[in-house]
């Protein structure tokens, strides 16, 4: 007697969750869905070929995120119920927080739009589903970030515009610079004005 | 220039018998305990095996409950549904 498989393999559920979501357009043309894929001259032959190796899929990002965030939201927890906030050992901790919150927080989110546009543009299933899960990893670490850092704008100064702060503190001018060119560089994110002989 | 294959874990109870796994199955790896982390490094290349790992912690265990424990990773992937590698190729 044989027994049916209970569990699909890996490279199965892969398949399954990637190449087979997609399907072949047939109220538009491909290049009208896809315009900056060939803007920069590069030819791709066959995206059937890309494979992303960590064979991550939605089904199985979920289970195990979920898990984890369910352990750091009940550290969270603990730590509001438990006044963690006035047991710091060093004041400049908060200092470090603020900087974290305005400096690094934003760019994780900078990350998660660039991914998501690049992601819009490939044709590619392989690629496009890898760029989906990046983006939503980066989503992910803003929120969680926010959320930890949350218990401290209710009881200290500075904390509370951190997007706002993004835009005009002078020390972050470095890094928000290099994620606002990632974000907006010709090839991921550009009109579909794709020639001279265009005519929009 | 040494090219180092790496994971790091946070330093937990499942961790433990992951760490006991890896250094198994890769006797040329290099432990480090750090603060609430464990980093796992070896030259070239990290081989993390489901059978291993089974039997350190003594339950059925799939590969992917691993990115609960995981912080970062240094290597390219190539992972199933028995091992998960990290390597430097060149």
């Amino acid at each position: 007697m044989t027994t049916q498989k209970k569990k699909l393999s890996l490279k199965d559920k892969y398949q399954y969750l990637t190449r087979d979501m997609a399907w072949e357009p047939s109220y538009q043309k491909k290049a009208d869905i896809f315009p900056d894929e060939d803007f920069e001259g590069i030819k791709i032959t066959d995206w059937d070929k890309w494979e992303d190796p960590f064979r991550l899929t939605m089904d199985a990002y979920w289970k195990y995120q979920a898990e984890k965030e369910k352990k750091l939201y009940a550290i969270f927890d603990a730590f509001a119920q438990n006044n963690g906030h006035q047991n710091i050992s060093d004041a400049r901790y908060v200092n470090a927080l603020k900087l974290f919150l305005t400096g690094v927080s934003p760019l994780e989110y900078g990350a998660f739009q660039g991914y998501s546009r690049a992601g819009r543009q490939f044709s590619g299933a392989g690629a496009r589903v890898a760029c989906q899960m990046q983006a939503i990893d980066e989503l992910r670490h803003v929120q969680t970030q926010i959320h930890a850092m949350s218990h401290y704008n209710k009881h200290f100064n500075g904390l509370h515009d951190f997007a706002h702060m993004h835009d005009r503190v002078w020390f972050l001018s470095v890094p928000k610079s290099f994620f606002d060119d990632a974000r907006s560089a010709r090839s991921s994110s550009s009109p579909p004005s794709r020639s001279p002989s265009s005519t929009c | 220039m040494k090219q180092l294959a790496f994971i790091v874990f946070q330093d937990n109870d499942n961790a433990r018998y992951l760490v006991d796994a890896i250094t198994q199955d890769n006797p040329h790896a290099e432990v480090q305990y750090q603060p609430a982390m464990i980093r796992i490094q070896a030259e070239k290349r990290l081989e993390i095996r489901r059978a291993t790992v089974e039997e350190m912690i003594g339950r059925e265990w799939d590969v992917q409950e691993m990115l609960i424990d995981v912080i970062s990773i240094g290597g390219n992937v190539a992972e199933d549904d028995d091992s998960f590698v990290l390597e430097w190729k060149n």
